[in-house]
């Protein structure tokens, strides 16, 4: 027993004197960070090699080598950090902002995304990390995404070049990083940017003359006139049609347009003109579900509902989470008497589709 | 009366009323279809009105109601309404442009500004006989006396105020106001009824010949579909109102059964209120000794009449001042808040 306690006591002290070695070691490494000092790097080093749990720590190291360019180092840093604190928003905006400096851009996506979701936390890092993933959506051809970030921050931002600069390059559906726009579409991607910009700005008037011109000065340049029809459809769904059927005379394969046309014809009852569009579509994104989906909802629409199962079925397999596929599906199904069908349809939507609010 | 003899007259008279209004029309279409004629005196056909000839606003020279800083009011000026709030600085006054609703439960106004549609935060509603928010309206008093006036609605959202609640006002897809006819006339359901007017053998389809599922979805489009509800909601108590979404959700339904759909229930050419025992059958269609209903229809251990009176309870809607019957036909537990 006595030499039981003996140990005890050793154990504790050496762990005391650890402790208080570690705690040292941190108030150096913090000391040196706030002097400027360069030897603030190596303290914080050795300081998270003795206590690899201090966030604090991980995340001063990080924010130290992001600061200096030294950008694996830093994504190491608040790769650690994000391991120990999995929800925190700042930690995987700046490992996003790290993985861009790398050029790790599939990553950089990933975390700047779950740095949205969890919320950046600071103005500065809010703003910045929410222009690069609206960068990297742009780049990855996702623009829809893109654009969606980009109107938020159009929503609590100044205009600034950069912004508008890439408001346009989304807008027009160039999956490119501002740094790789040609010299002679700089103009053509400022002045979408900025209509789009006053568009998200409420500035609806400014932004209806903006598009006019673009698209008479620009009149055969890809995207212009989806943009224009996208800008128009809701207060003059006549124009936009017409826009969007000038883009596809442009670019025939514009899925943009095919599936706003489909959709538009969908909304009007009159699924005759939508379904060659939605068809089309399907040839264009034979991979997606979407077309499948608004092809089945036409064919619902006109009646053709065991074309309709086909297609809502394609959809439905290939997106099994998508609780949209099968509101229509439980829908034909019930047109068709197949109520169990229908009533396992309805059953799924509601569970997905709860789902789904409860994740958002 | 012989459609044969009347043939070449009736066909002159319809021709003729393609240019006149669809309330005219009606009273064409009601020359041969007598049964039918009673529908111009339903609540659909009178469910929009101008303000100028409508009663609840000419027999309310001025209705008021106050929320936070802000103070309505509805004021009666010869036919016209003047619809106005204010937040004591400031006021924004507007004709009525349109009234929403015969008003057997409540009446929403729609009013046009700088080019817009707006719904009146405030209606009327019959059981209080006074002004109250609309059903809907955020119940917190809004920032600014611009969103205080009403909700703006979308191009698409006006279109189905008006698609819903008159005939003609959406051609080729957009919304017409000027042409619309106030309240469902006939063609609003039975589309096609121009070529048949003009051309007797072309029948427009009937809606009886639908199934319970398509006439969930037709009568749903303006009472709201389960897919519709589904998608968009209200996911609260305020859904009693959307029937084709309660019905849905019935147990009992069956999209493959014809004898439990809309018009079972209800003639769509007269609302004339039943008593609850006049239902009896449909309900006993299926569950009665020997009824031929889905696998497992039971027989009711409590009574054999006024089925609907508990299986179909009135369910109050706070907001809306009113009892709605509950189209979730379902066994009513006393104690147990409607299914939503």
């Amino acid at each position: 027993m006595r030499a039981f306690l003996a140990w005890l006591a050793l154990t504790c002290s050496c762990a005391a004197a650890q402790n208080s070695a570690a705690s040292a070691l941190q108030s150096q490494a913090e000391e040196a960070r706030t002097k400027g000092d360069p030897a603030a790097i190596k303290l914080y080093q050795r300081a998270l090699t003795a206590t690899p749990d201090w966030k604090e720590g991980w995340w001063a190291l990080g924010s130290l080598e992001y600061g200096k360019d030294h950008f694996p180092e830093c994504r190491e840093a608040f790769r650690k950090l994000t391991e120990l604190a999995p929800r925190a928003g700042g930690a995987f905006g700046m490992l996003g902002l790290c993985e861009v400096g790398a050029k790790d851009y599939v990553n950089a996506l990933e975390h700047l995304r779950a740095g949205k979701e969890f919320g950046f936390g600071s103005d500065a890092l809010e703003k910045t990390g929410r222009y690069h993933l609206a960068r990297l959506y742009t780049k990855s051809g996702d623009f829809e995404s893109a654009l969606r970030v980009i109107a938020e921050l159009g929503e609590n931002t100044q205009e600034s070049a950069a912004f508008v600069r890439l408001a346009g390059i989304a807008a027009l559906w160039k999956p490119l990083f501002p740094e790789e726009v040609p010299a002679a579409d700089q103009e053509l991607v400022y002045l979408a940017g900025k209509a789009f910009w006053h568009a998200f700005a409420r500035n609806a008037a400014t932004a209806e003359t903006e598009l006019s011109e673009l698209a008479e000065r620009y009149p055969r340049e890809k995207g212009v006139h989806y943009l224009f029809g996208s800008f128009e459809l809701r207060n003059n769904p006549d124009k936009a049609v017409t826009e969007f059927e000038t883009e596809l005379k442009i670019d025939p394969t514009h899925s943009g347009a095919l599936s706003a046309l489909a959709a538009e014809y969908l909304r009007r009852k009159d699924p005759e003109k939508g379904i060659p569009y939605a068809r089309e579509l399907g040839k264009v994104m034979p991979a997606s579900p979407v077309p499948h989906t608004l092809l089945g909802r036409l064919l619902a629409e006109s009646g053709e509902n065991k074309e309709a199962v086909a297609e809502l079925e394609k959809a439905r397999d290939m997106s099994p989470d998508d609780p949209q596929p099968r509101i229509t599906l439980a829908s034909v199904y019930a047109k068709l008497g197949r109520s169990a069908d229908a009533a396992r349809e309805r059953a799924a939507f509601t569970k997905l589709n709860a789902a789904r609010d409860k994740d958002k | 009366m012989n459609c044969g003899r009347l043939r070449p007259l009736t066909l002159i008279a319809l021709t003729a009323s393609l240019a006149v209004s669809a309330s005219a029309q009606n009273d064409d279409c009601g020359r041969c279809h007598a049964r039918q004629a009673p529908q111009s005196k339903t609540g659909m056909a009178r469910a929009l009105s101008a303000p100028a000839k409508e009663e609840i606003l000419r027999s309310h020279p001025l209705l008021t109601f106050r929320q936070g800083p802000y103070s309505y009011s509805i004021e009666r000026r010869g036919d016209e309404s003047i619809y106005s709030v204010t937040d004591g600085k400031d006021t924004i006054s507007l004709p009525i442009s349109w009234a929403f609703g015969l008003g057997a439960a409540g009446q929403t106004y729609l009013l046009h500004r700088n080019g817009l549609w707006y719904e009146g935060r405030v209606s009327y509603y019959k059981d209080t006989q006074a002004l109250d928010l609309t059903v809907g309206a955020q119940p917190n008093a809004p920032p600014n006396l611009d969103e205080a006036l009403g909700r703006e609605l979308s191009p698409q959202g006006a279109e189905e105020c008006f698609n819903c609640h008159s005939t003609g006002a959406v051609v080729n897809g957009k919304l017409t106001v000027d042409h619309l006819t106030p309240g469902v006339q006939c063609a609003r359901c039975h589309e096609g009824v121009e070529r048949h007017a003009a051309k007797l053998e072309d029948i427009p389809r009937k809606l009886h010949a639908m199934t319970s599922e398509e006439t969930a979805d037709y009568c749903g489009q303006c009472h709201r579909t389960w897919a519709t509800i589904a998608t968009q909601g209200p996911n609260n108590i305020t859904n009693v109102r959307f029937q084709p979404y309660r019905l849905v959700n019935s147990k009992c339904y069956d999209a493959a059964d014809d004898r439990i759909r809309c018009t079972s229930c209800h003639d769509p050419h007269n609302d004339e209120a039943k008593p609850f025992a006049s239902y009896d059958n449909r309900c006993q269609a299926c569950h009665a000794p020997g009824g031929k209903g889905k696998a497992g229809a039971k027989l009711c251990s409590v009574g054999k009449a006024n089925c609907a009176g508990c299986h179909m309870p009135k369910v109050l809607i706070p907001t809306a001042h009113n009892r709605f019957t509950d189209h979730w036909i379902r066994i009513d537990k006393p104690g147990t808040p409607p299914p939503v």
